[in-house]
């Protein structure tokens, strides 16, 4: 019996860890194949990427919290790039009256503004009308995106990628933070951990992230109790917002360009580090730790898959099947949970 | 075993298992079948990976925009190119690789490392 018992553990321990020993594995072998993998640049390379990726995550992580999610986000960044590389420029195709940047924070602030606005219309339709945030968020995807195409059609760009960005943009974001071994950390690394920190306080500390945990985990016993739900969805929805209009501003300077393509598909690989680090679709369940080891595991398996040079084809199949693999364990461990 | 025990042992074979709820509120199964799924799923992944290394390889594609036809070539992570033969084009000559089709960023033969799939764009001079 007792032998039974363990063995029974054993296999709840490899089930519910399956997507990390695969991961774990898979490091293993590219480590063995090129040992160049766990040395500094490609450490720091991943920690970059990890970091780059790390607000969008955060963001979404609170409307899966609610059950929901927000398929908008990669567009949002989209926007909120173009705007940034717009505006931070040396040469001013979409307004072509400019002659000077922007100033920085004012651009921050109104990105963060615009990716506010698009969550407070994602958060209203779905707190006031109850429409489920895939169909919401799927429109609102869409209309961004034509608004980023018609934004890109402004002046004298007519729809071309937007480059040529402000040296002081540039440097604000991507300039060295400090080297390791001769390899500089970008800047936004430490934007990223301040983000984490601050929505981690948000999450644990304050009245809203209790409430958020409460709408997510019963939304009747949460309006019961005297949580605004509305509100608190609403609230949740415009954080993500804004959290992608940051991700916009710091991607624009990271990759040194932004066209309609920008942001295409981050909202994927956000879902799919939250899932896999633990925020359950199941509602109410989820933790910023979680998010941040979801974010890095993907970004490490795909560095990995990408030092051994596997087509970016295959690693769309890989990426699907990760995200049905997390989703089948988020629903086992909620299902044997006593 | 004493009669409390034998109780909570018969409630817990026969209890019904945990409702799922959120996005899953509709989904209705087993622990058993979840099993099944996850590892045959994590095979199928597994697979996918052997196959995505075993056609290990970055396609680097040549446009030569109007000029003489360059083949692809086929390279590992970090690995340089192979000069191909310069292509040429009535009325132009050429004066290298491009990343971008505005030809604005230069590819160095010599020093920039493949990373990915990708293309290369001719840059044409007027003669």
């Amino acid at each position: 019996m007792a032998e039974k018992d363990n063995l029974k553990k054993i296999g709840d321990l490899l089930l519910n860890n399956a997507m990390y020993i695969i991961i774990a594995l898979a490091v293993v072998y590219i480590t063995i194949m090129r040992p160049s993998f766990l040395g500094i640049p490609s450490i720091v390379n991943i920690l970059s990427l990890t970091a780059a990726k790390l607000p969008i995550a955060l963001g979404i992580g609170g409307c899966i919290v609610l059950t929901g999610t927000d398929i908008s986000a990669g567009r949002v960044v989209g926007l909120t790039a173009c705007i940034s590389a717009s505006l931070l420029t040396t040469v001013f195709k979409v307004f072509p009256d400019m002659s000077n940047a922007a100033p920085l924070p004012l651009v921050l602030l109104l990105v963060i503004g615009v990716g506010a606005l698009v969550g407070f219309v994602n958060g209203f339709s779905v707190a006031k009308f109850k429409l489920h945030p895939f169909i919401v968020t799927l429109s609102t995807q869409l209309i961004v995106y034509g608004a980023i195409l018609m934004y890109l059609m402004r002046g004298v760009n007519n729809g071309q990628t937007l480059s040529g960005l402000a040296d002081n943009y540039r440097s604000f974001i991507t300039g060295t933070l400090f080297s390791i071994g001769g390899v500089a950390v970008p800047k936004y690394v430490l934007y990223s951990l301040i983000l984490t920190i601050i929505m981690w306080i948000i999450w644990n500390k304050t009245t809203f992230g209790k409430n958020m945990f409460a709408v997510g985990s019963n939304e009747e016993a949460a309006n019961v109790s005297g949580v605004n739900v509305m509100r608190t969805i609403i609230m949740v929805f415009m954080l993500a917002g804004m959290m992608y209009g940051i991700t916009g501003f710091l991607d624009g300077a990271r990759i040194a360009s932004a066209n309609a393509n920008t942001g295409l598909n981050y909202e994927c690989d956000a879902i799919a580090a939250c899932v896999i680090g633990g925020v359950s679709f199941v509602g109410g369940i989820g933790r910023i730790s979680g998010i941040v080891v979801g974010v890095l595991l993907l970004q490490i398996i795909f560095t990995g898959l990408n030092f051994l040079a596997v087509d970016a084809n295959m690693l769309y199949i890989i990426k699907g099947l990760i995200i049905l693999i997390a989703c089948a364990i988020d629903m086992r461990k909620y299902l044997v949970r006593k | 075993m004493n009669t409390t025990e034998q109780q909570k042992q018969d409630q817990k074979n026969t209890a019904p298992q945990r409702q799922l709820r959120g996005l899953y509120s509709k989904v209705n199964i087993s622990v058993k079948s979840l099993n099944i799924i996850i590892v045959v799923l994590a095979a199928a992944l597994i697979l996918c990976m052997a196959v995505g290394v075993s056609n290990a390889g970055f396609t680097v594609q040549f446009d030569s925009l109007g000029g003489t036809t360059v083949e692809s070539q086929k390279r590992q992570y970090g690995e340089l190119l192979e000069a191909p033969s310069p292509p040429t084009r009535e009325g132009y000559s050429f004066d290298g690789w491009y990343l971008d089709i505005n030809t604005t960023r230069p590819w160095n033969l010599e020093k920039d490392t493949v990373t990915e799939s990708m293309t290369l764009y001719a840059g044409w001079h007027i003669l």
